[in-house]
């Protein structure tokens, strides 16, 4: 009990636990908001290319952007981006972590909308061309939005991944909730209520999340199916 | 007002389109007949710039079709799919409003006003805003007949209407059709239903192997087929 004490109250701990998770939260948003805007442009260009074989520079090097992030540990390639790529730039620790964790989830949220795009029927595409509307036109108004919403449920799990993904970001020294639980744990000589806690608060994160997206969906498919 | 030339088309080593040669009049009602595989779709497909042929031309009253704009064909030519294709995300009226609107063709007030005419007529008004998969296969594809009708098409190219759907739908679109060709559109009707062809065609073509085999005046092709394989064709699809 002492310990629990030490852990939460003892020079207002609980209060880094709160800051790691807004920080947590923060970056994971961002890296979300980010993610998707590039995994749409990747997802875009693609598309572009292998439907009416335009941008055949763009297409490749989306293709290897893909594989690099895909190929390599993320805690390496935000090491790669704070040690090398904003070394000597003055900006703040966290926007370096949703940068990084963004340009990461930009390459599975890719993966995740040509998925998308490729369960939606091709014939949608062919009405859509037989009906006068041009590529973009179709791509605008038919297949992109019943892409995105065939992409809604794995994209809430990206959603969750990212949360515990961007627990490597203390690594570097961000102040996330992985390192405020860590914090705690040295400077109290105690890690299992440090290290407990914080999982619950994940925990906490996690289901809570997973439950809300599971209710949209229902609610999504009620309405529209 | 319709001209396919020399066309072949060809995927890979296929070749499905093998020199087709057809004259569309203003007016005409064209059945085109033939076995699976032997090109009907491919045909219309050309016609509609879905496919590109491997070689030979398509003209319009005159022009190239590949050198007519998308949004100009479409108040030229229609097409309606076996597959009806209606846009899953978007209510019924929406998907017979959105390309008119999207295409500046019509303001949104003309453009529903239209619409709900068209669904008036053919007793589908209550299905305004449902979404296309709480409506049977026969409403579906009458909603894909008023999706492409709203443009207005001089033409329609229709490839097997009925081919995924229960003998109750069946005659409501073979119906829909009769009215649309009562009054007096040029069509090219890809079907199986021999039944229907026969009294509703005035030319009709057979096709086998990516070529047209015989086109001629419909009638004297079902009341007495003297070719060979359009008689073992007939046989077979009527047994
Ligand atoms: N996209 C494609 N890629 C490769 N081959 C194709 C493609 N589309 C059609 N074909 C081939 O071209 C030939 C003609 O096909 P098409 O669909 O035009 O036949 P069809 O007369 O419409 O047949 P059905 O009565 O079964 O609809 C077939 O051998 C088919 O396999
Ligand atoms: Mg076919």
């Amino acid at each position: 009990m002492d310990n629990l004490y030490k852990s939460l109250i003892v020079d207002n701990r609980y209060k880094l636990i709160l800051n790691g998770l807004k920080n947590t939260i923060i970056i994971t948003i961002g890296a979300l908001i980010i993610g998707i805007t590039i995994g749409l442009f990747i997802t875009i260009i693609q598309n572009n290319y292998k439907e009416n074989k335009k941008n055949k520079l763009l297409y490749y090097l989306t293709s290897l952007y893909v594989k690099v992030i895909r190929g390599t540990p993320v805690l390496l390639q935000l090491m790669i981006i704070y040690y090398i790529i904003f070394r000597t730039a003055n900006i703040n620790i966290i926007l370096v972590g949703i940068i990084a964790f963004g340009i990461n989830s930009g390459a599975y949220v890719s993966e995740i909308f040509r998925s998308g795009i490729e369960a939606v029927d091709k014939g949608q595409m062919e009405a859509g061309k037989s009906l006068g509307l041009t590529y973009w036109q179709t791509m605008k108004y038919i297949v992109l939005p019943q892409g995105f919403r065939i992409s809604l449920p794995p994209l809430g799990n990206e959603f969750v991944t990212l949360i515990k993904e961007t627990s490597v970001a203390g690594y570097i020294g961000i102040m996330e909730l992985t390192k405020s639980g860590d914090i705690i744990a040295s400077r109290t000589y105690n890690y299992f209520y440090p290290l407990i806690i914080t999982a619950l608060v994940y925990l906490a994160l996690t289901l809570g999340l997973t439950r809300c997206l599971k209710f949209l969906e229902k609610g999504e498919s009620s309405v529209r199916g | 007002m319709l001209e396919v030339k020399n066309v072949v088309k060809k995927f890979g080593d296929i070749t499905a389109l093998d020199h087709i040669n057809l004259k569309v009049k203003k007016g005409e009602k064209i059945v085109v007949i033939g076995p699976s595989g032997c090109g009907k779709s491919t045909l219309l497909r050309c016609i509609n710039l879905l496919e590109t042929p491997t070689s030979g031309t398509i003209k319009y009253e005159g022009v190239e079709t590949i050198n007519i704009k998308r949004n100009h064909l479409s108040q030229k030519i229609g097409m309606i799919f076996q597959s009806y294709n209606l846009f899953n995300h978007l209510t019924i009226i929406k998907n017979i409003t959105l390309v008119p609107i999207k295409l500046k063709l019509m303001t949104k007030e003309e453009a529903y006003k239209k619409a709900y005419k068209l669904l008036d007529e053919m007793k589908l008004k209550d299905k305004a805003g449902r979404y296309p998969r709480e409506l049977s296969g026969g409403e579906k594809q009458r909603i894909a007949i008023i999706r492409s009708l709203i443009l207005e098409p001089e033409v329609l190219l229709i490839d097997e209407p009925t081919g995924a759907l229960d003998p109750e739908n069946i005659k409501d679109v073979l119906k829909l059709l009769e009215d649309i060709s009562d009054t007096g559109m040029t069509m090219v009707v890809v079907t199986h239903e021999m039944n229907f062809a026969s009294h509703f065609a005035d030319r009709v073509v057979f096709m086998e192997h990516g070529k047209i085999i015989i086109d001629g005046d419909a009638k004297e092709i079902f009341v007495n087929p003297k070719n060979v394989r359009l008689k073992e064709f007939l046989s077979k699809i009527r047994s």
